[in-house]
């Protein structure tokens, strides 16, 4: 049995094909202007790597917020049900998953099959989620994948940025450079202050021990650590967090296809 | 193209139709009686009604204009007018919106039909103090007399003892002698008696209402019964208002007995906890394609919905109205309000509630962790929580309201399966 999830997100579109229980193979790419071309490049991209087409797949699940402009997706699916059980998929005792995504954050309370019994997501701003620190990235140019590495080899702690705002923490960010900080610390201070935003949320839904952290952030070490010292908590992280959503969605395929019985013609 | 996201709500019934009438009915008749050269009085919150109705003044209810302007996604273009006055975003977005209607220069054709200025401003501090200051300023901008009904906080719940009933009465006397002063004649005690004892007949309609629309599948949403409380809300003590609910409850009645519901195939029935969004009340429908309705809205009982009518007694107008006003669900400690939707929740066989926060409230949102906590302790049944401001049409963000209202059904059916 082959399946396909497609996960769009506002940053970011992900695939990954699952032949039964195992993954074949996954691509991300970034979202470009028309999210429906962007699934239909990352899917193919995907397909490529596997040696397959569209033809072979049984059924497809899609995710994100494009799950619905995907033309050839079987049935979508919410991105907080998604993530749920992908985490459970990667790490099957969990039971919270902070999922930092591009626009928003979410975190979600679930239970021992992966079913969500709780959740809360960041309201509009987009200053919760990675976008705001890929402003910040850019602003104190660093790469990306560097910053929360560097945001932990800090020279003087400064209080976290305070502004909810991006907008404003850029301004925030300016000032500290223009007083001579070190780029370092002003790194910590957003890595910081995120943190600290994450953690309400997790309150929000009632913190757990076994605990994933899925989505483009987990892999900024500072932010990650972060989290886990705040509330003693060690995060389980997969190989690649950014498809969690994707495979789920393929795992979902399954087990709907198990379901029915039949496989989709396309 | 620009993709247009929010939309009205789509109503079912056909007594709501004619609610929607009588509403604008009303606002005419206002605008009549201010071109006769009728003193106009400004009023807000839970003033209760019945004493208008006794008197016959004409009164635009603050509070109205914004859901009206709301409804017809202009509430936005009235904050910003109270905006560019002075007023901070902080301030709450009714007030605003209001503001804006009171001192905008020009009006849109809509508002236009319906506006007049005031003769005198009667404020109270029910549901929240913020009102009273807002109605200051009015107050000043129009140079108008303004008259202020102090009513306690209940921190009682149910029983309010008699001091305080009889200091809340004392208040509902001097309004009346304000009135009076200010032309509107004095007062009829037998019209007042007779406008309480409608009041009581009203609230006992709609109690049936209320059990008509507990049926599974329900009769009538709240995007229905938003419009179908307004007669709960300004027209107490009055014959059409319980004309309306009777014609209503024969509505709802024969769709019970049809077995006919907001949708035929019922799969999920929720409760709306705080203030909807009125420049997109299609959102509640939204919910339709998973099989949910919002069955009821926590402010459809705000201004009288709550209190219990064998307790109206009209050989005592004003102790009565007293009663009404501060046993509001609005008003009450927050036991009251946490116990009041504990019931709802079981009578209308709720399987989720949505609450919506609205940033600019100094009130409801306070409510929202232990109405949360308290329907889940109780029957196990689950709340999202989201911002969303019911007027603010700027601080609206359709795709992660979606997105929360997806996942939260998403889970509930799941949950339903299992
Ligand atoms: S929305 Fe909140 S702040 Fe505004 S009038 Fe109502 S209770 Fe007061």
């Amino acid at each position: 049995m082959i399946t396909a999830g497609i996960d769009i997100g506002s940053l970011t579109g992900k695939a990954v094909i699952l032949k039964d229980n195992e993954i074949l193979a996954w691509n991300l790419i970034p979202t470009g202007p028309d999210s429906s071309e962007t699934a239909q490049e990352v899917t193919d991209m995907t397909l490529k790597g596997a040696g397959l087409s569209l033809d072979n797949m049984d059924y497809i699940v899609s995710t994100g917020y494009g799950r619905v402009v995907v033309p050839f997706s079987d049935k979508n699916i919410t991105e907080i049900t998604c993530h749920a059980k992908g985490a459970h998929w990667f790490f099957p005792g969990v039971r919270m998953i902070l999922d930092m995504g591009g626009q928003d954050c979410k975190a979600i309370r679930c239970n021992a099959t992966g079913k969500v019994t709780n959740f809360a997501m960041n309201d509009k701003c987009a200053a919760g989620a990675g976008r705001s620190m890929e402003i910040m990235a850019d602003l104190l140019e660093t790469p990306l994948e560097k910053m929360g590495e560097l945001s932990l080899d800090i020279k003087e702690r400064l209080a976290p940025l305070s502004s909810t705002c991006v907008v404003f923490a850029r301004t925030e960010v300016l000032g500290h450079l223009h007083e001579g900080a070190h780029k370092n610390d002003v790194l910590a201070g957003a890595c910081e202050a995120l943190a600290e935003r994450v953690k309400s949320l997790l309150k929000r839904v009632g913190i757990e021990a076994d605990f994933v952290i899925s989505g483009g952030i987990a892999k900024n070490i500072g932010v990650a650590k972060r989290i886990e010292e705040k509330e003693g908590l060690k995060a389980n992280i997969c190989f690649e967090p950014q498809i969690v959503g994707a495979l789920s969605a393929a795992v979902f395929a399954r087990e709907i296809l198990e379901k029915k019985g039949k496989r989709k013609k396309r | 193209m620009t993709t247009k996201v929010t939309t009205p709500g789509e109503k079912s019934l056909e007594t709501t139709a004619e609610i929607s009438k009588a509403i604008k009915a009303y606002y005419g008749g206002v605008k009549v009686a201010k071109e006769e050269g009728k003193p106009i009085i400004w009023s807000y919150g839970l003033t209760p009604r019945e004493i208008f109705h006794a008197m016959d003044a004409h009164v635009i209810y603050l509070e109205h204009l914004p859901l009206m302007v709301g409804a017809k996604q202009l509430s936005g273009h009235y904050i910003q007018v109270a905006e560019e006055e002075g007023f901070s975003r902080d301030v709450c977005a009714f007030h605003r919106c209001f503001l804006g209607c009171a001192v905008a220069s020009e009006r849109d054709p809509y508002l236009d039909q319906f506006f007049v200025d005031p003769d005198f401003i009667i404020a109270t501090n029910l549901p929240c103090m913020s009102e009273s200051k807002s109605f200051l300023y009015a107050a000043d901008h129009h140079n108008v007399p303004y008259y202020f009904i102090d009513a306690p906080i209940n921190t009682w719940g149910k029983d309010i003892p008699d001091y305080a009933i009889e200091y809340y009465a004392g208040q509902l006397k001097g309004t009346l002698d304000f009135m009076s002063e200010h032309g509107l004649g004095t007062v009829d005690w037998d019209k007042l008696k007779e406008a309480v004892s409608l009041s009581k007949k009203l609230i006992l309609l709609w109690n049936e209402i209320d059990k008509c629309r507990q049926a599974v599948p329900t009769p009538m949403g709240t995007v229905d019964g938003l419009t179908a409380a307004y007669p709960l809300i300004q027209l107490p003590g009055t014959q059409l208002g319980v004309t309306l609910f009777e014609r209503l409850l024969k509505e709802l009645k024969g769709k019970v007995e049809r077995g006919e519901g907001v949708l035929d195939d019922e799969k999920l029935r929720l409760l709306w906890f705080g203030v909807p969004p009125f420049y997109n009340m299609g959102l509640l429908n939204y919910v339709e394609k998973y099989g949910a309705v919002v069955v009821k809205s926590m402010i459809e009982y705000i201004a009288g919905g709550a209190y219990d009518p064998s307790i109206m007694d009209p050989d005592k107008p004003l102790e009565s109205l007293a009663y009404k006003a501060l046993v509001d669900i609005v008003n009450p400690i927050s036991e009251n309000m946490v116990n009041f939707i504990r019931e709802t929740v079981k009578d209308f066989h709720i399987d989720g509630v949505i609450g919506v926060v609205k940033r600019s409230c100094g009130l409801l949102p306070g409510y929202m962790r232990p109405v949360k906590d308290a329907v889940y302790e109780d029957s196990g049944v689950p709340t999202t929580i989201f911002d969303l401001d019911g007027l603010d049409i700027r601080e609206y963000d359709d795709a992660t309201s979606k997105a929360n209202l997806d996942s939260f059904i998403e889970a509930l059916l799941a949950s339903k399966r299992r």
